[in-house]
């Protein structure tokens, strides 16, 4: 006898099922059944991934959902044909599109019955309408719901025999079966499969429990009562459905009806044509030509020779309508001044290039264009496009527009467990104490995954305090592991678009985010899968800071962006000094430590630098070596001849993935798949026995090349440790180009692009206080949010002061930033606080007390800021009911007594402006400390930074981004910014001290630190802070 | 109305691996019908397994939940 799960639940029924589609599949596998089921709770989003797994393990996928209907009953839905799929998604799209349908999907039973035709329907679980009518004793509705179904669904309906071992789960079967002896509709057993086998059921039930929103202790009729929803074999659905024999065969005899729906066997992306038609291969290499003239002017046989190859390839690949399509759109952006630039292996295409997708010239820079599609691959090429965030959304518009909404939507992103969150929400869960959850979370370092919790707590300094609680803790941990790769979140990505060339529903569902947009239930992978094609149109802060900075600059004689001298002096002298601070990609300390270094004279130097901190390059061990190579102070040498061509241009250093293909191809003879097998596993993989295993191909191959055993090991090492993660070099050409841009700007337009910088925060490495602290650095005075002079934004009254904007306060309105504006501009500056809150109706109680706490009202308002404060609840009151009188003076009506009020001291007015704010505008957060750290003998940083290589120096600061990145020894080295008054200071703390004292960096007492220390400069001209001591302040 | 009282039993009859009399105290108790079947899980953070859970009526007139833990067998619930 054959039997087959028919309702099954995976990860993306959301808290709901206990194992990955991988482990259903295998276990559906092993058990030799010939088809499987999934029927997430109101998703398809897990299908992709089911039809994949379910043809590597060789059974047949069937699609499927559990729906919830209006009243909240459940309905098991299963695709007979693929016109029953496209039902299945509007239905789908039905349900999401209804008023709270975002959270609470549910479906009416007329647009089921609608979208009828294609669909096999199981009468559903304990949840079912028919279940729940029977638990009633309600017979007559039973049979008048089998009945209504059978009328639409004939013999596409089948009664659910769920043995679920739940009270009377016995005598509603045998009711069931009556049922059906009546109407004459079959039975067919299930279930409700929400675990892969028994032992996880603790799993389930926490899961559940997190959904609840209760703990493991608390009776809740959600929870599962037992755990006989697994993957079970046929022996226990026989013993389970022992009087129903043709229930368990009736499974074989639907899967057998059912389609398999994916993969489509055709592309689904759009032809593109223009509005007079054009379009094709010929219009393509048209544009391309008619760019490259634009380009580089007079085309020489190498570079027609390139454009062809490339047009040839992307020909050949069938993908001439998606660079159409991307032309088409970055077309539109610029034709509307919407800045952008291509980012990614795009940029070693030099088709990209001439259709100015791209700003990298991958002829001139030699870049690879196999890097970015190939014969040999025939993967989908991926064009990643960054444009100015606020203004990333009319050019999706404008996708919309072209190709039409039914065609157009939004990539879903799926987060999934972290381990901070595993630790609240699983702790909870399992009832563990509160503040221990809290503390642990607090400590737990943000990249940790959710299977990473207890080898962390052996690892990591500040959670050994945890280690008396593992025990207790064990369940948490289990936990945690086996959901780490679990969905969590659903949402959507920050810039995937698909485009369709039919309607979407023939093979996805759509649901509406908050911002109004259509998402796919899939991410770009299950795009992929389906046959959808996912473009890249990034939202880039960076290019909104950059256009912000040239509007403003309207004012002084405006920037001209595009021409930008890339061999500025000043520019590549201040990059010298590591004064990079708010520069694309050049401001972490580890790239400002590189730059004192490095010396950059030009872009070549940044293209490097962007390549060199990254992980590969630094767990490669090849920052160092590239410094002394690039300034001459070692040879460079290379391990055999043939690494000559190949990394001569980066001093014999591997920097780039692209190099890392080429070697194995030129030492090891990788064939294009070999060399492409290689980049998949250091791009995607990073699979330590997929990484073993090629490197054994490499030995064996390189061996056969005639390369000595030992350099073959070595230059293998120099790959493995590359894998990691690093940059191809026209991905680093592209960052490389605006990151020079930027740092001219930051140079020579300091006030404005700081000021615009400010405006699109949060971006970048830093917060607030710390631009601003910059900018003071380089003399420009910031001055504090006012009422009478303060816009939403950031503004530049003189190209040596910024003035902060309202947009800076914590949760503060636009709308109510705009009136006061508007307000000021009409009837003139604001003579009180009462004035204010006569003149601006939008603004409510706490708007006015927040721009109270900033200052906003320091220079209109004699009264201190607490007496203003005290005020508010009367005047807000007395303008409720008409009675503010109209006195446009500091005369406030019916003043309260202040004899009880004591002014707000220094201390309060910084605690208030560093909360609302993120700076201070009274002084700075060490200014309160300043005169007990003299006595201390505290140096401030400035003095520090005075101090020659290897004094010791005591300072104190606020500590900035501490972080701890990979290393080539596996030691940790954390890396950390000090800010006191009077300036910044980078200071570095080895793993010995980080063992003993460092993990307060990383706690909440680790805001204000004292540390102690050797200055050294390491070659270049700025002072770090080389820590032996630390400790926290707050 | 109904009390948990989670006596243990000694089952002296059987019927498919499930009891047909049983020992309460000093009374013995003879099933005479089987009215629902259920299963529960325990308390598996403490380490608990699943219990099998049954309702019957005694010849005696009783309404009772009998439950079987690991091999052991209680009345775990008597019904008024």
């Amino acid at each position: 006898m054959v039997f087959i799960h028919l309702h099954c639940h995976s990860p993306y029924s959301f808290l709901s099922g206990a194992s990955s589609i991988e482990s259903l599949v295998a276990q559906a596998a092993l058990y030799r059944m010939p088809a499987l089921a999934l029927t997430d709770h109101n998703t398809i989003a897990g299908l992709p991934e089911f039809h994949r797994w379910a043809g590597i393990y060789g059974i047949k996928p069937i699609s499927g959902a559990e729906l919830t209907m209006e009243d909240g009953s459940h309905l098991t839905v299963l695709v007979e044909t693929r016109q029953g799929f496209r039902h299945l998604c509007e239905l789908l799209t039905i349900m999401h599109a209804q008023e709270g349908g975002r959270t609470q999907p549910r479906l009416a039973e007329a647009d089921l019955f609608r979208l009828s035709e294609g669909l096999i329907v199981l009468s559903g679980c304990r949840h079912g309408q028919l279940q729940q009518a029977l638990s009633k004793q309600e017979y007559a509705r039973a049979r008048h719901w089998v009945e209504r179904y059978r009328e639409i669904f004939r013999d596409r309906l089948y009664l659910e025999l769920v043995a679920d071992g739940y009270p009377g789960y016995a005598s509603r079967m045998r009711l069931l079966s009556e049922l059906s002896r009546c109407t004459g509709v079959p039975l067919v057993a299930t279930s409700d499969v929400h675990a892969a086998n028994k032992q996880l059921f603790p799993v389930y039930d926490v899961l559940c429990c997190m959904a609840l929103g209760c703990d493991v202790y608390t009776p809740h009729p959600g929870r599962p009562l037992n755990r006989m929803g697994w993957l079970h074999d046929v022996d226990e659905a026989i013993l389970r459905f022992a009087e129903f024999p043709e229930a368990i065969a009736r499974t074989i005899e639907i899967a057998d009806r059912c389609t398999a729906v994916f993969p489509i066997d055709k592309t689904l992306f759009p032809t593109y044509r223009t509005e007079d038609g054009r379009g094709g291969y010929p219009f393509l290499e048209q544009l391309v030509f008619a760019g490259a003239r634009e380009r580089y002017g007079c085309l020489d046989g190498a570079t027609t020779a390139r454009l062809q190859h490339e047009l040839e390839i992307i020909r050949e690949l069938g993908y001439v309508d998606y660079f159409l399509v991307v032309w088409d759109i970055v077309r539109f952006a610029r034709s509307r001044g919407i800045r952008c630039a291509g980012r990614g292996s795009a940029a070693d295409s030099a088709v990209a290039y001439c259709l100015y997708i791209t700003d990298v010239d991958a002829v001139g820079r030699g870049l690879l264009f196999e890097r970015f599609m190939s014969l040999e691959r025939a993967e989908r090429p991926d064009i990643d496009i960054d444009f100015a965030s606020d203004r990333r959304d009319e050019v999706i518009d404008y996708v919309y527009h072209k190709y039409g909404r039914e065609r157009v939507a939004r990539v879903a992103t799926y987060q999934t467990f972290r381990g901070r969150s595993a630790v609240r929400e699983i702790g909870a869960a399992l009832a563990l104490p509160e503040d221990l959850l809290d503390a642990l979370a607090k400590r737990v370092p943000w990249s940790t995954h959710a299977d990473q919790l207890e080898d962390a707590l052996g690892r990591v300094p500040e959670l050994r305090m945890f280690q008396e609680y593992r025990e207790r803790l064990s369940w948490l941990f289990a936990i945690a592991r086996h959901i780490a790769g679990f969905p969590r979140h659903f949402g959507m990505h920050s810039g995937g678009i698909a485009i369709s060339s039919s309607p979407l529903f023939e093979v996805t569902s759509l649901q509406p985010s908050a911002s109004g947009h259509w998402i796919t239930p899939y991410d770009k992978r299950m795009l992929e899968d389906v046959g959808l094609v996912k473009l890249d149109l990034l939202s880039l802060r960076t290019m909104s800071a950059i256009e912000g900075a040239i509007r403003e600059s309207s004012k002084f004689g405006r920037i001209d962006y595009d021409a930008i001298p890339l061999e500025d002096e000043a520019t590549f002298s201040m990059i010298q000094r590591g004064d990079t601070i708010g520069v694309f990609q050049l401001e972490s300390p580890a790239q400002r430590a590189l730059q004192a270094r490095l010396g950059a004279t030009g872009l070549e130097d940044i293209v490097a630098s962007v390549a060199l901190i990254r992980p590969g390059p630094i767990l490669g061990n090849m920052v160092d070596p590239f410094i002394a190579r690039r300034q001459g102070r070692e040879p460079v040498t290379y391990l055999h001849p043939k690494l000559e061509p190949i990394l001569g241009k980066t001093y014999g250093v591997v920097l780039f993935q692209e190099q890392v293909i080429e070697i194995a191809t030129a030492i090891a003879g990788f064939t294009p798949g070999e060399a492409d097998e290689l980049r998949r596993v250091m791009s995607h993989a990073r699979n330590y026995t997929e990484m073993k295993k090629i490197g054994e191909l490499f030995m064996e191959k390189a061996l056969q090349n005639g390369i000595a055993e030992s350099v073959a090991a070595t230059i293998f090492s120099y790959i493995q440790s590359y894998a990691s993660y690093g940059f191809c070099e026209a991905h680093a050409a592209a960052f490389a180009t605006t990151a020079y841009k930027t740092a001219y700007l930051v140079q020579h337009y300091p006030a404005l692009f700081y000021a615009s910088i400010l405006n699109q925060l949060p971006m970048g490495y830093y917060p607030v206080h710390v631009i601003c602290a910059e900018a003071k650095r380089r003399g420009i005075r910031i001055l504090p949010i006012d009422i009478n002079e303060s816009t939403w934004d950031c503004t530049v009254p003189s190209e040596s002061e910024i003035r902060l904007g309202m947009r800076l306060i914590s949760r503060f309105p636009e709308t109510v930033a705009t009136a006061v504006n508007e307000e000021r501009t009409r009837g003139g500056p604001f003579r009180s606080a009462v004035d204010l809150i006569l003149r601006v109706p939008q603004a409510d109680r706490l708007h006015i007390e927040h721009l109270v706490r900033v200052g906003a009202l320091d220079r209109v308002e004699e009264a201190d800021r607490n007496e203003l404060i005290w005020q508010l609840p009367q005047w807000f009151a007395q303008r409720q009911s008409g009675s503010l009188p109209l006195i446009h003076s500091s005369a406030h009506p019916a003043k309260q007594p202040r004899t009880a009020m004591r002014p707000a001291s220094l201390a309060q007015r910084l605690a208030d402006e560093y909360a609302l704010v993120g700076v201070g505008m009274s002084g700075h957060w060490l200014d309160l400390y300043r005169c007990d750290l003299q006595q201390l003998h505290y140096n401030t940083i400035a003095e520090a930074l005075s101090m020659p290589d290897g004094e010791r120096v005591t300072v104190a600061g606020l500590a900035i981004r501490p972080h701890r990145p990979p290393t080539k020894s596996g030691r940790t080295v954390v890396f950390f910014t000090l800010e006191d008054e009077t300036g910044m200071l980078d200071a570095t703390m080895f793993e010995s001290v980080y063992r003993t004292e460092g993990a307060v960096v990383f706690t909440p007492y680790g805001r204000l630190l004292g540390a102690s220390g050797v200055m050294q400069r390491r070659g270049g001209a700025r002072g770090q802070l080389l820590v032996d001591h630390i400790w926290g302040l707050s | 109305m109904s009390r948990i009282v989670r006596r243990p039993i000694a089952v002296s009859r059987w019927c498919d691996g499930e009891p047909l009399a049983f020992q309460d105290q000093e009374a013995v108790r003879v099933i005479v019908d089987v009215i629902d079947r259920w299963f529960e899980m325990g308390c598996w953070w403490l380490g608990e397994g699943e219990r099998k859970m049954m309702r019957v009526w005694t010849e005696d007139g009783g309404l009772m939940d009998l439950e079987e833990d690991a091999g052991q067998w209680f009345i775990y619930k008597v019904w008024d």
